[in-house]
């Protein structure tokens, strides 16, 4: 429907979405529709080894499939320099493994061929030979002095720790802590989760080497800090690519980052000569791509027995899994999560953060969350309920209670943000007047509706 | 039965470059609008949508703006060739970012089209009131023109004064002074089977505030999504292992998303708290719901679990943690079970 009147579409206000004529019509452009004149099509064979040795790769029963143009391992890549590529958090990557394979699921070769059957098909045809190595699987266990390390490849490295990081006044916290009538502590585990957007990761590599201009069509979140990657990984003159993102089926932060695959079809694009497509299927989206979250929350909170709240303090352990993958581009390793103080007014703060690696998919995105805030939101939330649970006292009571005034705005919390503007009571005493509504037809837009 | 709380605030819109480096880079958005001489115009953003509306929302930010209907803006992203540089999309900085970029962008555009205006209508351009894309002589409401006339001018033979260049194109790179934080108070009930270990959500009610609501009906759409969302991991969604390694959520058999069976008739309400830094006052809203609906259903699931006595247990509640849970057995749920 369109608005009747000029005066009916200037500005704010309920309005249908543009998008609608083609996605309600089926006539979306997602990445998986484009077809290029010649394309193949690209296949990951993935490890079926948490942690483990690879011993030898023989692609040569693949190679001579008919349909197959190229097979590309880890030695293949490491002649280009291209087997390992940098991470988003000051970390390398694997873009196929050239000495182990470190997750369920990682990446080992990639197969061009002239269809996507056949690329599939032939990766049944590539005999890897690997020596299992102990896994570790459990975060709380990734530093015993007993673990198997993961990451051999970084010199020097003897465990399985990444960075410790933290945030807020220790002293002020500790003595508030030593001083109240009443700590509370529980350990918190936010699961690992994934992101699981309706349309999985792919990409179109197109290489056109007389131009030199590399086109790549990605359902990317991010297609300018793409380009730039690209630029910076594979040494090519930034002005010669071009980043195209179609419609895209969700994102949820799983397409912020680059993931082998995408560097994958790159190179089949080099080495083939044609357009090279890859896009993964469900199982590799989930096992492979980046997840969300696995943060064990050691969570404690001090409060007078009347309920105002004076201290918390979170010590976090974070896995990250195999690689320190994860897509936040703070200056902090652990995002944004020093926001933990959430909506309450209490003198004193601290947070320490130790993140590991594991033998799990690396990531750790900001999934529908800016950040790591919904760790941080969940486990305030979560402790406030237990400090309630041990006061016996009514939930909703004790948070009215330790809420910021909207005279602290802009408010400095304990631990330096600065909220901007709130009026956090007025947003309950909404609620508690009923005066939400349920989102129902009356709420759609019409034709002709006022702009507000 | 069991009733559960959260209250939420989110930092939003990175963000300033001070706090900010990915590889070497840090995060202000460009925007580019360019108005036709028939008063149509383009907006060119640096950020990317996978859903959210962006052709709908920045058309309505540039309308809100220069008073060019939405239906007249055409909004091009996802091509790096005919895009300005930006971060892209996530961590709900599309609208506290980008909408800057081209809320800035918008009012300069509007800037000097009012140069053009007052050089069409032979008077200083202070002494113009713009107003829903009409420049208006103050104290004449007769004297007026509307920003359509003026981008026709401004690509005509008019004389311009000195130093007006002539068409109403403009950018911005816009470097966010700070975050903005929207908030929110969510209640969530549900019922509990102690048989079964089923958990119900029987009510959901969600109060956000996000500042001005560009788009409401997008608004609502992004906080049923993180709403389900937040249901989905409270009672069901996990990536767990089991001791070899092997990854046990690889399909939607096992990583188990909620439908809208899981899901309630969502009631939502608002509160308006503008922005005090942001161009047009507004926060980001993409994630909020999902911020702050696992607490509440979680903290329900809890309230109805108290009279066995328990404080704290982990999510996902799928039945079997509920059913463990209520025996006394809790379980770390990343971790296949193994008794």
């Amino acid at each position: 429907m369109t608005a009747t009147t000029d005066e009916a579409t200037v500005g704010f206000g309920r309005r249908h979405r543009k998008e609608d004529a083609r996605f309600l019509r089926g006539k979306g452009n997602y990445v998986d529709d484009i077809v290029l004149p010649g394309m193949l099509h690209g296949a990951v064979l993935r490890s079926p080894h948490a942690h483990a040795r690879l011993v030898s790769i023989d692609t040569t029963a693949a190679e001579a499939h008919p349909k197959v143009k190229a097979v590309i391992t880890g030695a293949v890549l490491e002649t280009l320099n291209l087997a390992w590529m940098p991470s988003l958090s000051a970390d390398v990557v694997a873009v196929l493994a050239t000495d182990k394979v470190r997750f369920h699921g990682q990446e080992v070769a990639f197969v061009v061929a002239e269809d996507r059957y056949s690329a599939r098909d032939a990766l049944e045809l590539i005999d890897v030979e690997y020596e299992p190595l102990p896994p570790v699987i459990d975060a709380t266990r990734a530093l015993d002095p007993d673990a198997p390390v993961i990451r051999d490849d970084i010199e020097g490295k003897t465990d399985n720790h990444i960075f410790d990081w933290e945030a807020g006044d220790a002293a002020a916290t500790e003595a508030e802590f030593a001083a109240a009538e009443v700590v509370v502590t529980e350990d918190i585990l936010y699961p690992r989760v994934h992101p699981a957007p309706m349309e999985t990761c792919g990409a179109i590599a197109d290489m056109d080497k007389v131009t030199g201009k590399l086109t790549i069509y990605c359902n990317t979140q991010a297609p300018h800090a793409h380009r730039t990657l690209y630029a910076i990984v594979a040494g090519l003159p930034e002005h010669k690519i071009r980043v195209l993102s179609p419609d895209i089926g969700g994102g949820f932060g799983n397409k912020v980052g680059i993931y082998p695959g995408y560097v994958l079809s790159v190179v089949g694009s080099i080495v083939t000569g044609k357009p090279v497509k890859w896009v993964e299927d469900r199982s590799e989206n989930l096992m492979s791509t980046s997840f969300a979250r696995d943060y064990h929350m050691k969570t404690s909170i001090a409060a007078t027995r009347d309920g105002k709240i004076r201290a918390l303090k979170v010590d976090v352990l974070a896995d990250h899994g195999a690689f320190n993958n994860t897509a936040q581009p703070t200056k902090f390793p652990a995002g944004f999560f020093h926001i933990f103080t959430g909506s309450y007014d209490y003198p004193a703060a601290h947070c320490g953060v130790k993140g590991v690696y594991t033998n799990k998919a690396p990531g750790g995105v900001a999934y529908a969350c800016s950040f790591r805030i919904t760790e941080a939101v969940y486990a305030v939330e979560r402790i406030v309920d237990c400090l309630a649970h041990e006061l016996d006292m009514d939930p909703a009571e004790l948070r009215m209670k330790n809420l910021l005034r909207p005279e602290q705005f802009p408010y400095r919390t304990p631990t330096g943000w600065e909220y901007d503007s709130g009026d956090y009571p007025r947003r309950c005493e909404r609620r508690w007047s009923s005066s939400v509504t349920p989102t129902s037809a009356a709420n759609r837009p019409t034709s002709g509706s006022a702009a507000s | 039965m069991g009733i559960g709380v959260s209250f939420f605030t989110e930092g939003v819109g990175a963000g300033p470059r001070k706090h900010m480096d990915i590889l070497g880079l840090g995060m202000a958005d460009g925007a580019e609008v360019r108005v036709h001489p028939t008063g149509k115009a383009v907006v060119r953003l640096s950020v990317q949508s996978q859903g959210q509306g962006h052709e709908t929302t920045f058309a309505q930010i540039v309308s809100h703006v220069t008073g060019i209907p939405s239906e007249d803006i055409e909004v091009v992203h996802g091509d790096t060739d005919n895009t300005p540089f930006g971060l892209g999309t996530y961590g709900s900085r599309s609208t506290p970012v980008s909408g800057g970029a081209v809320a800035v962008a918008s009012k300069r555009v509007v800037e000097k089209a009012r140069t053009v205006a007052a050089a069409m209508l032979e008077i200083a351009p202070e002494d113009l009131d713009f107003e829903n894309g009409t420049f208006t002589v103050k104290g004449d409401p007769g004297s007026s023109k509307t920003i359509q006339e003026v981008a026709l001018a401004a690509h005509g033979p008019l004389e311009l004064p000195e130093g007006v260049e002539g068409h109403l194109d403009a950018s911005c790179v816009y470097n966010p002074p700070n975050l903005t934080y929207p908030f929110g108070a969510y209640i969530c009930v549900v019922d509990v089977d102690p048989g079964t270990g089923e958990v119900k959500v029987r009510r959901f009610v969600a109060v956000d505030d996000c500042g001005p609501r560009i788009n409401p009906m997008i608004v609502e759409g992004q906080i049923h999504g993180g709403l389900a969302d937040g249901v989905g991991m409270a009672l069901s969604e996990v990536i767990a292992f089991d001791p070899d390694g092997t990854c046990l959520g690889g399909s939607f058999m096992d990583y188990q998303l909620p439908t809208s069976m899981e899901c309630p008739s969502w009631e939502l309400g608002e509160t308006v708290t503008p922005s005090p830094h942001h161009p047009i006052g507004v926060k980001g809203v993409g994630e909020s719901a999902t911020v702050g609906s696992p607490a509440a259903v979680v903290n329900a699931v809890l309230d109805a679990l108290k009279p066995f006595g328990v404080r704290h247990a982990d999510m996902p509640f799928t039945p079997a943690q509920v059913w463990r849970t209520i025996q006394g057995r809790p379980f770390r749920t990343d971790l296949a079970i193994t008794d």
